[in-house]
């Protein structure tokens, strides 16, 4: 058990959000504790909306931030990593049939241009880069996971370059519009890796549970096969300063 | 009856800043405010001639309440001026989801560390500053944050053990700040 002394010392050494950011993987009825049942994922949304929260991208966030554009009163950003076709099949369905929006995060080298070519690996199958185009073309925010969804933080500084730039490059082509955002494969990041996506041009990038402090490790909640609706709640909760100083 | 205890009270000599700072030796405060985020409740005893213990609740509409435990201590006496140290730790506990919106208040544990100086500039009355570094933790990152308050008051002690208290500031986090403030009184036995 951990000492309320070391809580502080903690506490001091975490940032913590602004805004409520949930990482979702795969959505389907099988596969590891990242994969979401379709119909947990239902019910995940459904809370959300009944709680009163109201999807946003980053863009909006980051928008915020910089102090142009406003948010809503209780804003939410859903992304979704890596880009598995289910995220075309499964996800976006649920996510237009409630009016949200999410964030995905594609790994570029992943992407393919038909079915017959369409990139599987350990039981997954990834996007088509029309399925990418359908997402984008129903409101999603699209964002980059590296070219082959490759650790930041194990990488030489040429090969990291590489990863961030290639893919920025590769999904603003093939998309045909800037893509501001990055999402740490396996959310993992150091000082350094930071200072590479800023350096490669990205607006802001999204860590996991361990992030916060600046809009280039922006804190995720991660979100898995067991997590129920209330657990969402929890973990959606906050403390009362930082509600009490986000005005309420 | 209850007016002449008040009146032998309020002839009394006039209170010090012992609200503000570490209570006397011996002595005990027992100081109730209202305002926001909290109404609270501490009783404090002077334990050294430079340090006090206290207790007490703080109890917010929003859908808490908060026990704590510190300490005060004073650092330096310089002519009318003295500058303390105060650490305090405790829990919010979550009484209902409150008025925060959809985003639950959770059980978190609390510490806070703050450097004060109070001065009395006046006969009855006192000023007081203080700055303080609060911490809050679930021990999951999601819940853990820390934040800066910034405290200004008075004390006026129109006599006796009774001194009337009002505070403002204002508390700073990563998502923003919030004006803070209360008023109250403090009672010495």
């Amino acid at each position: 058990m951990r000492s309320p002394a070391f809580a502080l010392l903690f506490s001091a050494a975490c940032g913590s959000g602004a805004v409520p950011i949930l990482v979702y993987h795969s959505v389907a009825e099988n596969g590891d504790a990242l994969t979401v049942k379709p119909a947990l994922l239902e019910e995940h949304l459904d809370y959300l909306q009944r709680a009163g929260f109201t999807t946003v991208g980053l863009q909006q966030v980051i928008d915020h931030e910089d102090g142009r554009g406003s948010l809503p009163t209780h804003p939410i950003v859903l992304t979704f990593d890596d880009g598995y076709e289910d995220a075309y099949s499964v996800a976006l369905p649920l996510l237009k049939a409630r009016g949200m929006k999410a964030t995905f995060f594609l790994i570029s080298g992943f992407l393919a241009s038909d079915a017959q070519q369409r990139h599987r690996e350990s039981g997954n199958s990834y996007l088509l880069w029309q399925e990418a185009l359908a997402l984008l073309e129903a409101g999603m925010e699209m964002g980059s996971h590296t070219v082959r969804h490759r650790r930041v933080t194990e990488l030489a500084v040429h090969d990291r370059r590489f990863e961030l730039e290639q893919s920025k490059k590769d999904l603003e082509s093939g998309l045909g519009q800037p893509v501001h955002f990055f999402a740490y494969p396996f959310t993992v990041q150091h000082f350094r890796a930071r200072h590479a996506v800023r350096t490669a041009g990205y607006r802001a990038a999204v860590a996991g549970p361990h992030g916060g402090g600046d809009r280039y490790q922006l804190q995720r909640t991660t979100v898995h096969r067991y997590t129920t609706a209330g657990d969402l709640r929890d973990l959606l909760g906050e403390s009362w300063a930082t509600a009490f100083t986000g005005g309420g | 009856m209850l007016g002449l205890l008040l009146a032998s009270a309020l002839a009394g000599a006039p209170a010090a800043a012992t609200s503000l700072g570490p209570a006397p030796r011996g002595s005990t405060v027992l100081t109730a405010v209202a305002g926001r985020p909290f109404y609270s409740v501490r009783v404090d005893h002077g334990i050294f001639e430079r340090a006090d213990v206290g207790a007490g609740i703080d109890i917010a509409s929003a859908g808490f309440v908060r026990p704590m435990a510190g300490a005060r201590v004073r650092l330096l006496s310089e002519r009318t001026v003295s500058l303390a140290l105060r650490v305090a730790g405790g829990m919010t506990i979550p009484t209902s989801n409150g008025g925060y919106g959809p985003r639950a208040v959770v059980r978190t544990w609390e510490g806070e560390l703050g450097l004060s100086a109070d001065w009395p500039f006046a006969p009855r009355l006192s000023g007081y500053v203080e700055m303080t570094l609060l911490g809050q933790t679930d021990f999951k990152a999601e819940h853990s944050a820390n934040f800066g308050q910034a405290l200004a008051g008075l004390e006026w002690a129109p006599g006796g053990p009774v001194s009337l208290l009002a505070r403002g500031g204002v508390l700073q986090g990563s998502r923003g700040r919030a004006l803070i403030g209360n008023a109250g009184v403090a009672w010495r036995f």
